[in-house]
Protein backbone atom coordinates (compact mmCIF):
# COMPACT_ATOMS: atom_id res chain seq x y z
CA UNK A 1 0.00 0.00 0.00
CA UNK A 2 1.23 3.47 -0.91
CA UNK A 3 0.13 7.05 -0.53
CA UNK A 4 -0.54 9.00 -3.72
CA UNK A 5 -0.47 12.66 -4.65
CA UNK A 6 -2.44 14.70 -7.13
CA UNK A 7 -0.24 16.94 -9.22
CA UNK A 8 -0.63 19.40 -12.06
CA UNK A 9 2.10 18.79 -14.59
CA UNK A 10 2.05 20.80 -17.78
CA UNK A 11 -1.63 21.57 -17.28
CA UNK A 12 -2.62 17.95 -16.79
CA UNK A 13 -3.99 16.50 -13.57
CA UNK A 14 -2.06 13.37 -12.69
CA UNK A 15 -2.01 10.91 -9.81
CA UNK A 16 1.43 9.82 -8.68
CA UNK A 17 2.97 7.70 -5.90
CA UNK A 18 4.75 9.85 -3.32
CA UNK A 19 8.13 8.17 -3.87
CA UNK A 20 7.71 8.55 -7.64
CA UNK A 21 6.85 12.20 -7.06
CA UNK A 22 10.09 12.75 -5.13
CA UNK A 23 12.10 11.16 -7.92
CA UNK A 24 10.36 13.21 -10.60
CA UNK A 25 10.82 16.39 -8.59
CA UNK A 26 14.52 15.64 -8.22
CA UNK A 27 14.83 15.05 -11.95
CA UNK A 28 13.05 18.28 -12.90
CA UNK A 29 15.19 20.23 -10.45
CA UNK A 30 18.35 18.82 -11.97
CA UNK A 31 17.20 20.00 -15.40
CA UNK A 32 16.36 23.41 -13.99
CA UNK A 33 19.81 23.64 -12.42
CA UNK A 34 21.47 22.66 -15.70
CA UNK A 35 19.78 25.51 -17.57
CA UNK A 36 19.97 28.04 -14.75
CA UNK A 37 22.07 30.43 -16.82
CA UNK A 38 20.26 29.90 -20.10
CA UNK A 39 17.97 32.39 -21.66
CA UNK A 40 14.45 31.04 -21.78
CA UNK A 41 14.66 28.72 -18.78
CA UNK A 42 10.92 29.03 -18.28
CA UNK A 43 10.21 28.05 -21.88
CA UNK A 44 12.49 25.05 -21.65
CA UNK A 45 10.94 23.87 -18.39
CA UNK A 46 7.42 24.43 -19.69
CA UNK A 47 8.10 22.37 -22.82
CA UNK A 48 9.80 19.58 -20.93
CA UNK A 49 7.11 19.33 -18.24
CA UNK A 50 4.51 19.39 -20.94
CA UNK A 51 6.19 16.56 -22.80
CA UNK A 52 6.65 14.48 -19.66
CA UNK A 53 2.97 14.90 -18.80
CA UNK A 54 2.06 13.87 -22.33
CA UNK A 55 4.23 10.76 -22.11
CA UNK A 56 2.66 9.83 -18.76
CA UNK A 57 -0.75 10.19 -20.31
CA UNK A 58 0.19 7.95 -23.22
CA UNK A 59 1.64 5.37 -20.87
CA UNK A 60 -0.85 5.32 -18.06
CA UNK A 61 -4.44 4.66 -18.92
CA UNK A 62 -7.06 6.57 -17.08
CA UNK A 63 -7.20 6.00 -13.34
CA UNK A 64 -3.83 4.33 -13.14
CA UNK A 65 -1.19 5.77 -10.90
CA UNK A 66 2.27 6.93 -11.97
CA UNK A 67 4.77 4.63 -10.30
CA UNK A 68 8.51 4.81 -9.75
CA UNK A 69 9.03 2.51 -12.73
CA UNK A 70 7.18 4.96 -14.99
CA UNK A 71 9.30 7.84 -13.72
CA UNK A 72 12.47 5.86 -14.41
CA UNK A 73 11.18 5.13 -17.90
CA UNK A 74 10.54 8.84 -18.50
CA UNK A 75 14.03 9.68 -17.30
CA UNK A 76 15.44 7.25 -19.86
CA UNK A 77 13.35 8.70 -22.65
CA UNK A 78 14.15 12.31 -21.81
CA UNK A 79 17.79 11.70 -20.92
CA UNK A 80 20.22 13.10 -18.39
CA UNK A 81 20.49 16.91 -18.32
CA UNK A 82 24.16 16.74 -19.28
CA UNK A 83 23.13 15.14 -22.59
CA UNK A 84 20.78 18.01 -23.38
CA UNK A 85 23.43 20.40 -24.58
CA UNK A 86 21.82 23.80 -25.01
CA UNK A 87 23.26 27.13 -24.09
CA UNK A 88 25.12 26.12 -21.01
CA UNK A 89 27.13 23.69 -23.08
CA UNK A 90 28.32 26.15 -25.73
CA UNK A 91 28.97 28.84 -23.13
CA UNK A 92 31.30 26.70 -21.10
CA UNK A 93 33.06 25.64 -24.31
CA UNK A 94 33.88 29.18 -25.36
CA UNK A 95 34.86 30.18 -21.85
CA UNK A 96 37.28 27.33 -21.36
CA UNK A 97 38.99 27.91 -24.70
CA UNK A 98 40.38 31.31 -23.69
CA UNK A 99 42.12 31.06 -20.32
CA UNK A 100 42.95 27.38 -20.69
CA UNK A 101 45.71 27.28 -18.13
CA UNK A 102 43.70 28.73 -15.27
CA UNK A 103 40.53 26.72 -15.80
CA UNK A 104 42.29 23.58 -16.98
CA UNK A 105 44.64 23.10 -14.10
CA UNK A 106 44.24 23.46 -10.39
CA UNK A 107 46.32 22.64 -7.38
CA UNK A 108 45.02 19.70 -5.36
CA UNK A 109 46.47 17.30 -2.84
CA UNK A 110 46.91 13.87 -4.38
CA UNK A 111 45.27 11.30 -2.08
CA UNK A 112 46.38 8.27 -4.11
CA UNK A 113 50.07 9.07 -4.25
CA UNK A 114 51.02 10.35 -0.87
CA UNK A 115 53.58 9.99 1.89
CA UNK A 116 51.96 12.39 4.38
CA UNK A 117 49.05 14.31 2.88
CA UNK A 118 49.70 14.30 -0.86
CA UNK A 119 50.99 17.90 -0.99
CA UNK A 120 54.22 17.05 -2.80
CA UNK A 121 52.65 14.87 -5.48
CA UNK A 122 49.87 17.44 -5.94
CA UNK A 123 52.50 20.13 -6.48
CA UNK A 124 54.45 18.01 -8.91
CA UNK A 125 51.34 17.28 -11.03
CA UNK A 126 50.59 20.98 -11.00
CA UNK A 127 54.06 21.91 -12.19
CA UNK A 128 54.31 18.99 -14.59
CA UNK A 129 57.18 17.34 -12.72
CA UNK A 130 57.13 13.63 -13.39
CA UNK A 131 58.39 12.41 -10.03
CA UNK A 132 57.11 13.91 -6.76
CA UNK A 133 60.35 12.79 -5.05
CA UNK A 134 61.98 16.02 -6.30
CA UNK A 135 59.44 18.15 -4.42
CA UNK A 136 59.71 15.88 -1.39
CA UNK A 137 63.49 16.29 -1.29
CA UNK A 138 63.05 20.06 -1.55
CA UNK A 139 60.66 19.96 1.40
CA UNK A 140 63.16 17.93 3.42
CA UNK A 141 66.03 20.29 2.55
CA UNK A 142 63.99 23.35 3.51
CA UNK A 143 62.86 21.63 6.71
CA UNK A 144 66.36 20.72 7.82
CA UNK A 145 67.73 24.15 6.96
CA UNK A 146 65.54 26.31 9.20
CA UNK A 147 62.17 24.55 9.30
CA UNK A 148 60.65 26.53 6.44
CA UNK A 149 59.78 23.37 4.53
CA UNK A 150 57.73 22.00 7.38
CA UNK A 151 55.80 25.26 7.82
CA UNK A 152 55.12 25.52 4.07
CA UNK A 153 53.99 21.92 4.03
CA UNK A 154 51.55 22.41 6.88
CA UNK A 155 50.15 25.59 5.33
CA UNK A 156 49.63 23.84 2.00
CA UNK A 157 48.11 20.85 3.79
CA UNK A 158 45.51 23.18 5.31
CA UNK A 159 45.00 25.48 2.32
CA UNK A 160 45.00 23.07 -0.61
CA UNK A 161 41.91 20.85 -1.03
CA UNK A 162 42.21 17.11 -1.51
CA UNK A 163 41.24 15.83 -4.97
CA UNK A 164 38.03 13.83 -4.60
CA UNK A 165 36.04 13.69 -7.81
CA UNK A 166 37.16 12.63 -11.28
CA UNK A 167 37.02 16.23 -12.44
CA UNK A 168 39.28 17.19 -9.54
CA UNK A 169 41.80 14.63 -10.72
CA UNK A 170 41.55 15.87 -14.29
CA UNK A 171 41.93 19.46 -13.17
CA UNK A 172 44.88 18.45 -11.02
CA UNK A 173 46.67 16.88 -13.95
CA UNK A 174 45.45 19.48 -16.44
CA UNK A 175 43.64 18.44 -19.58
CA UNK A 176 45.74 20.12 -22.22
CA UNK A 177 49.35 19.59 -21.44
CA UNK A 178 51.88 20.97 -23.88
CA UNK A 179 55.37 22.37 -23.50
CA UNK A 180 54.16 25.97 -23.31
CA UNK A 181 51.54 25.36 -20.66
CA UNK A 182 53.95 23.34 -18.55
CA UNK A 183 56.65 25.99 -18.84
CA UNK A 184 54.13 28.70 -18.04
CA UNK A 185 52.65 26.95 -15.04
CA UNK A 186 56.08 26.05 -13.69
CA UNK A 187 57.17 29.64 -14.08
CA UNK A 188 54.01 31.08 -12.51
CA UNK A 189 53.94 28.47 -9.82
CA UNK A 190 57.58 29.03 -8.90
CA UNK A 191 57.03 32.76 -8.83
CA UNK A 192 54.03 32.26 -6.53
CA UNK A 193 55.97 29.86 -4.37
CA UNK A 194 58.91 32.23 -4.15
CA UNK A 195 56.63 35.11 -3.13
CA UNK A 196 54.95 32.92 -0.55
CA UNK A 197 58.29 31.76 0.82
CA UNK A 198 59.59 35.35 0.94
CA UNK A 199 56.49 36.48 2.80
CA UNK A 200 56.76 33.55 5.14
CA UNK A 201 60.45 34.07 5.92
CA UNK A 202 59.85 37.77 6.45
CA UNK A 203 57.05 36.89 8.85
CA UNK A 204 59.23 34.49 10.75
CA UNK A 205 62.12 36.92 10.94
CA UNK A 206 59.97 39.73 12.33
CA UNK A 207 58.59 37.36 14.89
CA UNK A 208 62.00 36.02 15.90
CA UNK A 209 63.89 39.26 16.08
CA UNK B 1 32.86 5.38 -24.39
CA UNK B 2 35.00 7.81 -26.38
CA UNK B 3 33.52 6.79 -29.72
CA UNK B 4 30.01 7.37 -28.40
CA UNK B 5 31.04 10.89 -27.50
CA UNK B 6 32.27 11.55 -31.02
CA UNK B 7 29.11 10.15 -32.54
CA UNK B 8 26.98 12.26 -30.21
CA UNK B 9 28.92 15.39 -31.22
CA UNK B 10 28.46 14.63 -34.93
CA UNK B 11 24.75 14.14 -34.45
CA UNK B 12 24.40 17.23 -32.31
CA UNK B 13 25.99 19.45 -34.92
CA UNK B 14 23.54 18.33 -37.56
CA UNK B 15 20.47 18.22 -35.37
CA UNK B 16 19.89 21.94 -35.76
CA UNK B 17 19.78 21.63 -39.53
CA UNK B 18 17.34 18.72 -39.29
CA UNK B 19 15.03 20.61 -36.94
CA UNK B 20 15.02 23.64 -39.25
CA UNK B 21 14.35 21.41 -42.23
CA UNK B 22 11.45 19.59 -40.53
CA UNK B 23 9.84 22.81 -39.33
CA UNK B 24 10.24 24.50 -42.73
CA UNK B 25 7.75 22.09 -44.29
CA UNK B 26 4.87 22.81 -41.96
CA UNK B 27 3.97 24.14 -38.53
CA UNK B 28 5.00 21.44 -36.12
CA UNK B 29 4.17 20.28 -32.62
CA UNK B 30 7.39 19.36 -30.74
CA UNK B 31 6.24 15.79 -30.11
CA UNK B 32 5.82 15.32 -33.86
CA UNK B 33 9.32 16.72 -34.45
CA UNK B 34 10.61 14.21 -31.89
CA UNK B 35 8.88 11.38 -33.70
CA UNK B 36 10.47 12.30 -37.04
CA UNK B 37 13.91 12.67 -35.47
CA UNK B 38 13.58 9.36 -33.65
CA UNK B 39 12.49 7.55 -36.80
CA UNK B 40 15.69 8.75 -38.47
CA UNK B 41 17.76 7.99 -35.37
CA UNK B 42 18.88 11.61 -35.30
CA UNK B 43 18.03 11.97 -31.63
CA UNK B 44 18.63 9.57 -28.76
CA UNK B 45 17.24 11.40 -25.75
CA UNK B 46 14.24 13.67 -26.14
CA UNK B 47 15.54 16.26 -23.73
CA UNK B 48 17.97 17.52 -26.37
CA UNK B 49 15.22 19.00 -28.51
CA UNK B 50 13.54 21.43 -26.11
CA UNK B 51 16.51 23.60 -25.21
CA UNK B 52 17.34 23.74 -28.91
CA UNK B 53 13.84 24.89 -29.87
CA UNK B 54 13.98 27.61 -27.23
CA UNK B 55 17.41 28.74 -28.40
CA UNK B 56 16.38 28.81 -32.07
CA UNK B 57 13.31 30.80 -31.08
CA UNK B 58 15.39 33.29 -29.08
CA UNK B 59 17.75 33.66 -32.04
CA UNK B 60 14.80 34.49 -34.26
CA UNK B 61 15.08 31.43 -36.50
CA UNK B 62 11.85 29.89 -35.24
CA UNK B 63 8.58 31.19 -33.94
CA UNK B 64 5.59 29.50 -32.41
CA UNK B 65 1.83 29.87 -32.27
CA UNK B 66 -0.59 28.45 -29.70
CA UNK B 67 -3.25 26.07 -30.91
CA UNK B 68 -6.10 24.46 -29.03
CA UNK B 69 -5.92 20.72 -28.64
CA UNK B 70 -8.63 18.11 -28.26
CA UNK B 71 -6.68 16.25 -25.65
CA UNK B 72 -5.07 18.38 -22.97
CA UNK B 73 -3.87 21.98 -22.77
CA UNK B 74 -3.12 24.28 -25.76
CA UNK B 75 -0.07 23.28 -27.80
CA UNK B 76 2.86 25.24 -29.11
CA UNK B 77 3.31 24.85 -32.85
CA UNK B 78 6.69 25.85 -34.21
CA UNK B 79 7.29 27.39 -37.61
CA UNK B 80 10.35 28.73 -39.39
CA UNK B 81 10.97 32.46 -39.82
CA UNK B 82 12.40 34.14 -42.91
CA UNK B 83 15.77 34.41 -41.21
CA UNK B 84 15.57 30.75 -40.20
CA UNK B 85 14.81 29.83 -43.76
CA UNK B 86 17.90 31.54 -45.12
CA UNK B 87 20.05 30.00 -42.37
CA UNK B 88 18.61 26.60 -43.26
CA UNK B 89 19.57 27.08 -46.92
CA UNK B 90 23.12 28.05 -45.94
CA UNK B 91 23.39 25.05 -43.63
CA UNK B 92 22.14 22.70 -46.33
CA UNK B 93 24.73 24.09 -48.74
CA UNK B 94 27.49 23.66 -46.15
CA UNK B 95 26.34 20.13 -45.37
CA UNK B 96 26.36 19.12 -49.04
CA UNK B 97 29.88 20.46 -49.50
CA UNK B 98 31.02 18.85 -46.29
CA UNK B 99 29.53 15.47 -46.97
CA UNK B 100 31.04 15.23 -50.45
CA UNK B 101 34.40 16.40 -49.10
CA UNK B 102 34.26 13.87 -46.26
CA UNK B 103 33.15 11.08 -48.58
CA UNK B 104 35.99 11.61 -51.00
CA UNK B 105 38.45 11.81 -48.11
CA UNK B 106 37.13 8.55 -46.70
CA UNK B 107 37.36 6.88 -50.11
CA UNK B 108 41.07 7.68 -50.27
CA UNK B 109 41.64 5.97 -46.95
CA UNK B 110 40.34 2.64 -48.24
Amino acid sequence: MKKVMHINLGGRALVIDTDAYDELDKYLRSIEKHFKNSQGLEDIMYDIENRIAELFEEETHRNTVITMAKVEMIKNTMGHPREFGGEEYTESETKSSIPKLKTGKRLFRHPEDKVIAGVASGLSSYFGISDPIIIRILFVIFTVSGGLGLITYIILWIAVPKAKTTSDFLAMKGEDINIDSIANSVENGLKDLKNKLDDLSRGIKTRMF
Amino acid sequence: MKIENTIAQMRKGLLELCVLAIVSVDEMYPSDIIKKLKDQEMIIVEGTLYPMLTRLKNEGLLDYVWKESNSGPPRKYFKITEEGSSIKDQLIKTWKNLSSAVNSTIKESK
